[in-house]
This record gives structure tokens, sequence and C-alpha cells, in this order.
């Protein structure tokens, strides 16, 4: 359909005027269509979903503080678990040596069982196996290496009651060497490994509940 | 029938609709009707956007005073969780734990007279193996070999049988739960020429354990 | 670059008219205003009213007497949609074109409306015109959005020329005839020949000059010499024959351009627009023509409407006084 333009100047005034004040109107009305209403549509449904998501972080918000008391039961449990497992043999340390530590912990047994320990060293430390989800603060094996001179049966009861009196300690190097002079004594080299706290790491993906 | 004779003196604007509902008086009123609808509506939803964006602010003002409680139950969970993993760890350590204890103090019930163990050997863990890409994540395996190694040597009377019997019983229940398997390897079983040549009767013998692994699990 | 298509239009009306009420502006009736009301059905016209209006106003005669033009609000039978008025006034003209004499452009008094078309190669176009104060008067009485409204506006004697062009009578006839439209100031004497009209002429002669003449020799009321003319206790041929010898002495030299210059000998000769005296009309004719002169009804051939329709007890008798407005009305209902 096109307009004509010659009919447009036979019209009478009064139709022009008419023309006129309509094109004029919808010439508002277009404008405020566009420039107004719709962009205050497109605000409108932004702040609907600003306000869905607001209100479902609060809804969130209020569930995890009415569970505040619950929480912080489990938190209480966990961490006393942790306690008792770190307490029973975790070691830290001493003197920033992981080799007195271990002197400090396993001559008694050495004095009760009856082996000698010559030289306590400090090997480096393992990696340890990460579960998922990883926590922040890792532990390592800290391998310390007992050497020493005892019979069989007082290597063997030393190993026996350290496995016994540390509930972390593993046995992981181990060697006996018979002496021609001494048949006897045995000099002995016992690798006991504890787990010791590592390096702390942000988790790759952190946990979420 | 003829067309007739219209001499029409009428001119174009002198016509007239006989409608009631006239354009140039419809087309200006719908027009500016529906103008008047947008501005309107405009209207209405500047106002609703209004309403919305107080809403917004009192959420928002809801948000921020339940923030401190929420993040000490957020501070709470995270702890739970951290110590909840390192538990796990330190389970899996434990979980790999062998006792060679009792087994040791066991071994010497069954060595005989003509058999003197001259090494026992249990080699260190070699290193685990970790994804060079991502160091942090930890040993890729979950499991370690541990083997025990013992060197002796016999003589006397049938030394091998007294090795043998020693074999045997590496292999009984009461080592079993440690030593998965106990063999001489090929070529370990042969006289100590070393010492004394002269002396043929002196065997050198090892057995190898393959204790059970240390399973991280 | 224009389309071929549909063109934007803000014109009112482009399809055929169907509904259409002729109005004869100026006729100065005692009854009124006359009105007729056509409609066509299924190709066939019919008339669903007709009669005379009271209706406000005269038209002007002169450009200093429009004023405020009354609008005009008709009753509801006569409510067509659209009105086709026909212009009775002296100031209007039916004629060839000739560009001479007191109604060429530049001897008249008034703005003049004009419109002429060329009915024979060899002819001079016909010319019609109305004074523009006239028609702007006439086009202010139907106001939009009621109806009627106006579709048309012409001149009486072509409106009534229509009576006779728009009936089966017409298609029937073959060579040339010849009808008389007898209006009360004038007769118009309009010539076909082959379905074409050939020749116009109007004569300062009408009926009301016969009715003037009995009214006058009897020294009785005008309005009664209608009766005079239909009553046969008295002969008023000695009254009226002077009036119309003159008249057809006019008839008699236009036929006989007709036979010598047209080269069209008038087989027909038919009188229309008589409100009384038709036989007398048609005796004085025979005597002096030798010819015969055939009354024609107007409304000949037009059936009423299916639905009751809106018709005086006198129709009959006023058919004549109501010529022009269906001439009109008929003019826009075939003009497709």
């Amino acid at each position: 359909m096109t307009l004509d333009v010659p009919i447009l100047k036979r019209l009478t005034p009064s139709m022009q005027r008419s023309i006129g004040i309509s094109v004029a109107a919808l010439a508002v009305g277009l404008l405020a269509l566009f420039l107004g209403a719709l962009p205050q549509r497109i605000a409108i449904e932004n702040a609907n979903d600003k306000i869905r998501l607001m209100n479902a972080r609060l809804t969130q918000m209020r569930a995890d503080i009415a569970n505040t008391d619950q929480q912080k039961k489990v938190t209480g449990k966990v961490m006393a678990e942790w306690d008792a497992l770190a307490a029973s043999g975790v070691i830290e340390p001493l003197l920033g040596s992981f080799s007195m530590r271990g002197k400090s912990l396993l001559d008694p047994i050495a004095q009760q069982t009856g082996f000698h320990i010559d030289n306590v060293r400090e090997l480096p430390s393992i990696p340890l196996q990460l579960p998922k989800p990883a926590p922040e603060q890792l532990h390592c094996r800290q391998p310390v290496e007992f050497t020493g001179v005892g019979s069989y049966q007082q290597i063997a009861e030393f190993i026996a009651l350290t496995e016994a009196s540390q509930p972390l300690a593993t046995l992981s190097g181990l060697l006996i060497l018979g002496q021609p002079p001494t048949p006897e004594k045995h000099k002995a080299i016992i690798t006991f490994e504890w787990p010791a706290k590592g390096e702390k790491i942000k988790p790759e993906t952190p946990p979420k509940k | 029938m003829r067309p007739p004779l219209h001499l029409d003196l009428l001119k174009e604007d002198e016509r007239r609709s006989s409608s009631p509902i006239r354009l140039r008086v419809m087309m200006p009123l719908t027009a500016l009707f529906l103008t008047t609808c947008v501005l309107v509506w405009w209207g209405l939803l500047f106002l609703r956007v209004h309403g919305q964006n107080q809403l917004v602010e009192e959420l928002q003002q809801a948000v921020t005073s339940f923030t401190p409680s929420h993040t000490a139950v957020l501070e709470l969970r995270a702890q739970e969780q951290e110590y909840h993993a390192m538990v796990h760890q330190l389970t899996l350590y434990r979980n790999s734990r062998n006792l060679f204890g009792q087994a040791l103090s066991n071994l010497a019930e069954h060595v005989t007279e003509n058999i003197q163990f001259t090494e026992m050997r249990i080699p260190p863990p070699s290193p685990p193996t970790v994804d060079p890409t991502r160091p942090s994540s930890g040993p890729t395996n979950t499991f370690e070999l541990v083997a025990l190694r013992i060197a002796g040597r016999t003589g006397g009377e049938r030394p091998s049988e007294a090795v043998n019997t020693l074999l045997a019983a590496l292999r009984t229940p009461a080592f079993t739960n440690l030593f998965r398997t106990a063999v001489i390897p090929k070529g370990a079983f042969r006289q100590d020429i070393a010492r004394n040549p002269a002396n043929h009767e002196t065997l050198l013998f090892e057995i190898t354990c393959d204790c059970v692994p240390r399973r991280f699990q | 670059m224009k389309s071929a298509a549909v063109r934007v239009r803000f014109s009112p009306q482009s399809k055929p008219f169907t509904d259409v009420v002729g109005l004869e502006l100026g006729a100065k009736y005692a009854q009124g205003v006359p009105a007729v009301r056509l409609q066509k059905k299924d190709g066939k016209t019919e008339l669903v009213a007709a009669g005379f209006l009271d209706l406000p106003g005269e038209l002007p005669q002169h450009s200093t007497q429009t004023g405020e033009a009354p609008v005009w609000h008709l009753p509801r039978p006569f409510q067509a949609q659209y009105a086709a008025l026909a212009i009775t006034s002296p100031l209007a003209f039916l004629r060839h074109a000739s560009g001479h004499g007191d109604d060429a452009p530049e001897n008249r008094q008034f703005a003049y409306r004009t419109v002429s078309r060329v009915i024979a190669p060899e002819l001079p176009p016909l010319s019609a015109g109305i004074p523009e104060f006239q028609a702007e008067w006439a086009v202010r009485l139907l106001p939009e959005g009621h109806q009627p409204t106006a579709c048309s506006l012409q001149v009486s004697p072509a409106a009534a020329i229509n009576t006779f062009l728009t009936t089966p009578l017409f298609d029937s006839l073959s060579g040339t005839a010849v009808v008389l439209f007898v209006f009360s100031g004038h007769t118009s004497l309009a010539a076909f020949h082959e379905s074409r009209l050939v020749l116009y002429r109007e004569h300062p002669i009408g009926y009301g000059h016969l009715r003037e003449a009995v009214s006058s020799q009897m020294r009785i009321d005008p309005a009664l010499a209608d009766s005079i003319l239909e009553d046969t206790l008295i002969d008023p041929t000695p009254m009226i024959e002077p009036v119309l010898r003159a008249l057809f002495r006019q008839v008699e030299i236009s036929h006989d351009y007709l036979t010598r210059r047209r080269n069209c000998q008038t087989q027909n000769f038919f009188v229309c627009g008589l409100p009384a005296g038709a036989k007398y009309w048609t005796t004085i004719f025979s005597r002096m023509l030798n010819l015969t002169l055939v009354p024609f009804q107007p409304f000949e051939g037009i059936e009423l409407a299916a639905r009751k329709s809106s018709l005086p007890a006198d129709f009959a008798a006023n058919t004549p006084f109501l010529m022009t407005a269906l001439g009109a009305a008929r003019a826009v209902l075939e003009d497709v």
C-alpha cells in the first residue's frame, strides 16, 4: 500500500489536520512505548529476577541460621573426633625437629624393651593421599629413622610395643644386620612414620553443602 | 441500459460520510486513545518499578542484617567440612597401617638352631606417584607395596629342610595376615663359599615375603 | 515509485451506490421539497419512498442571501445512505458550450461551478453550471455523520433527462426520439439518435405559463388551473393553444434541424412532466406538426420495493413534480 502524496494535498484542511494530529499522537505514543514503557518492562523483569534470587538467598540464610545449634553440635563432634585422632598420633616437631619428637616418644619404649637407640634421624616427608573433598590443611607421612642395637627379641618387642602404644606409628622401613663379633646383638635401623601436618592449600573445589 | 447523463458538480472535498463514525474524528481520537493507553501503561510500569526497587532495598537490608549470623553458620559448616576432610585423610593413613611387631616376634619361634638370620630388611617405600600437572592433588596411587626380605645361613644336617620348614611356617595362618607370599627367589639358596671355601655345609638363603600392601583407602 | 496496487484514498465512497434519495432544491412547490428514494437490489431499481418533504430554507438566488444554511434531517423513509441533489434555479444552466452569450464566463455576475461532457464528437460539449454560492449552500444542507450525505450535485434539466435515459422504453427505441421535459418556467427538448443525445434545447415556456394563461383568462386562482386542464367540461384549448403554438414552433424548428442538418428523421416524440392537460398537448401537437406526442410517465418501469414503500396517497397525480428528483437519483444509481 502506497501513500500517494498528491492525494494528501487534495484533502480538506480538516482531514489534513486530523492526519497530522494522528501522526503526532502516534509518534508520541511510539516514543513513550520504546523509550519508556518497554525499558521499564525490562527493568521490571530484571528486578523480578533479583527479587527472586534475594528471596531464595534469604530463605536459605534463615534456614541455615535456624540450624545454627545443630551445626554447632555437628561441628563440635567432628572437631572432637579430630582432636582425638590427632592426639592419638599426629606428631609435631619438638624444638623444630621431628627426630627430637620421635626420640622423645620412643625413648621410653626403647628403655623398656632394652633396645638401645644410638641415633635418630628425620627423613623427608612423604605426601599422603588426599580424600575428596580435600582439606585445606594437608597431612603427610613423616618418617623418623631410629638406629640402634639390640637382640632380635628386643628389636621385635620394641617394634611391637611402639605399634601398640603409638596408634598411628607405622613401621615403614627395617634393616636388621647381624654383627659377627656379637652374634646376640644386632644393628637395627628402624623407620617409623607418623602423620604430621603438611602444607596448607586452597582446595581446587571448595566443598559446598 | 445506457449510461445516464450524470453531470456532477459536487467537489471531492464536499463528499461526506454518512457514517457517524467519521474518519477525520475517529482517527485522531483512536491515536490519542492509544497514546494515552501507552502513557498510562508507562506510568503504571514506573510505579511498579518503584515498588520493586523498594522491595529490593528491603530484601537487601534483611540480607545484610542476617549476614553476620549466616557467616557464623557458614564458618561452622566450613570448619566441619575441613575437620571432616582431615579426619578422612588421617583415616586413609590409619587404614594403611601394617603391624609387624607380632609377626616378627612369632618369627623367632620358627627359627631353628641351624638357621641364623644375617639380615632382615623391609625396604623403605618408593616415592609415591604424583601428577606433575597437579602436584597438590597428592599421590595418585592408593596402595604401596611392602616386602620383607630375610637373608640368612643354615648348616648342619638337612639345612634345606630347615629353611623349607621356616618357609612353610611363613605360609601358615600365623603369618598370612601379614605375608601374602613367602618364596625363596631363584638362585637365592646357595653355598656360602665366601666365608669358608672349604666348608660346603653352610648354605645361604634368602626369603622374600610380599606383605599385604598398604592401602590408603 | 507508485505501486499499481491499492492506493490509499480518503474519499468516503468508492463503490457503486445502491441506496440514493433524489432531492430537488429550488422547486418552490407548495407541497414541499420533492424527494424520491431508490434502491438497487440484484440489478433491479426499486422505489422505496417518494413524496414532498417539509424542509426549512430556500435556495438563495443571490450571493448576499446565503447566510447560515439550514441543516436538513430527512424523515426515516427517506434516509438513504446518500442523496443526489438537483438544483432548479434560473441561474443554473445546461447547454451546449459555445463560449459566447450571457452565460459565458466573462459575462456572469457570480462565480460559477461548471462541468462539461462531450456527448457526440460532432457536437459541442454539453455544459452544466450553477452559481458557486448556490452549490455551497446546497452541500451544507446534509451534515456529515447523518444519513443521507450528498453524493451528487446536478442541474435539474440534466437530472430530468435521466428519467427517460434509464427506462426500458429508451432501450427499445430505434431511430430518433425527441423528448420534451416540461418544467414550471421552461421546457427542455432532448433529441436522441441511436441512444445518443444529439441535441439539447431549452425554451422559456413551461406549464406555469399555461396555468397563467388559464387563470388569467378564466380569472381563477392559478392553483385551480390544473383542474380546468384535466376537466372535460371546459375545453381550455383556445386558452392554451397560443402558448403551446409558440413552444411547438420551436420544437418544429428543432425537428427540422435534426432532419436536414443531422440527418435524423424523428419517429418518436415524448412529453414528460405535465401535471395536467396532457391530452391537449398531444392534440395541439398533432394538429400543428402532424406528429404524435406521447406522454411519458417518469416512474414507468420502476417497481415498488418489497418492503413497505412510503408513498403519498396522491402519488400518481404528483409524479410529474417528482420527475427531477427521480432523475437525479437514477443518474447516480445507474452511473457505474
